[in-house]
């Protein structure tokens, strides 16, 4: 009798471990580019974002179809995608980076744990490196990741024409919030 | 006397002149998104047929279908909820790995819990792009806003 729940307990915990791959096509990514005095919020979301975290290696990587990003109004959308980010030419952003305290998250117990993450973000045919720190949370199986950074538009040549300066800042508030489930083999 | 009739037309014409660019600029400043449900699409397929161009030649497609209204009919794989109630409801053929993802409009959420699986639906919704199969879990053809339609 001990035996036989001592197994399923072992068999459970090894179950539990063995998702070693975590991933979502349905990731929240949003941007905040409100100039500080404007009147409107200057604001879009994109809910079809791709993550995937390697808990082994500590990879993560995103990716987020510029297109499927969504505004208030149309003409944001459209000065969006045909003006600021061209998504015709440059129809996908991507990051790859790494889980840099990736040792001390414990991807079987449920908690809440501060990550730092190092990586590449390609957007808008320039790369760049971005440093950030944000929180994974395990629960029930699944793992949560939110953070937040700050993109200049300069370093992704994106311009904003001076007719629009007093609404659209120069850079943009990125907030991640996905929510992963473990990839079945 | 003429000279002022003159200036008097040239006034009312510039006055009209900015009205009129006024209420266009009015207009198109508060212009809402394409609504779905009564937008015509630009294009009518099935599932398969889509993912079939997609995946032979990926950049044609995108600069035939991308930002383009699209009207998909198809059987109903799977449907996805993710962690704030909304559905995603997944296209395709159950033994082919490769699928459309339809994101559906926050506002036609609710009707999305009509819908099952193995049946056929009809689905109109914005096509944002592909996504290769990064994840060996077959590649994805995203449609944003979606709707189903009752036909």
């Amino acid at each position: 009798m001990k035996l036989s729940i001592l197994l399923v307990a072992a068999l459970s915990i090894v179950s539990v471990s063995n998702a070693q791959k975590f991933f979502t096509k349905t990731g929240k990514i949003s941007f905040d580019a409100t100039a500080p005095k404007s009147p409107e919020n200057i604001t879009g979301v994109n809910k079809t974002s791709i993550c995937v975290i390697d808990t082994k290696t500590a990879d993560i990587q995103f990716s987020v179809l510029m297109k499927g990003f969504e505004f208030e109004r149309a003409l944001m959308m459209e000065h969006f995608n045909e003006n600021y980010v061209e998504s015709d030419k440059f129809n996908k952003t991507t990051f790859k980076g790494t889980i840099t305290n990736n040792e001390s998250i414990n991807y079987t117990k449920d908690g809440v744990y501060p990550a730092k993450v190092k990586g590449k973000l390609d957007m808008h045919g320039q790369s760049k490196d971005i440093e950030t720190e944000g929180k994974i949370t395990v629960k029930a199986g699944k793992i949560e990741v939110s953070a937040s950074f700050i993109a200049q538009f300069d370093d992704f040549k994106v311009v904003i024409p001076q007719l629009v300066a007093d609404k659209v800042a120069k850079f943009a508030k990125i907030v991640v919030d996905c929510t992963l489930d473990p990839l079945a083999k | 006397m003429k000279k002022k009739k003159l200036i008097f037309k040239i006034i009312t014409i510039i006055v009209f002149l900015i009205m009129g660019v006024g209420l266009y600029a009015y207009k198109e400043y508060n212009r809402k998104n394409v609504d779905i449900a009564e937008a015509k699409a630009a294009y009518s397929l099935t599932d398969m047929q889509l993912i079939n161009e997609f995946t032979q030649d990926q950049n044609t497609s995108n600069k035939k279908y991308l930002g383009k209204i699209i009207e998909l009919v198809g059987n109903i794989k799977k449907i996805d909820t993710d962690a704030n109630g909304y559905h995603t409801v997944v296209l395709g053929n159950a033994v082919n790995m490769n699928s459309v993802r339809c994101s559906v409009d926050s506002a036609f959420n609710k009707d999305a819990h009509n819908l099952s699986v193995g049946s056929t639906v009809v689905i109109r919704g914005i096509c944002t792009g592909y996504n290769a199969d990064d994840l060996g879990l077959g590649s994805d053809i995203i449609l944003n806003r979606s709707i189903s339609i009752n036909k």
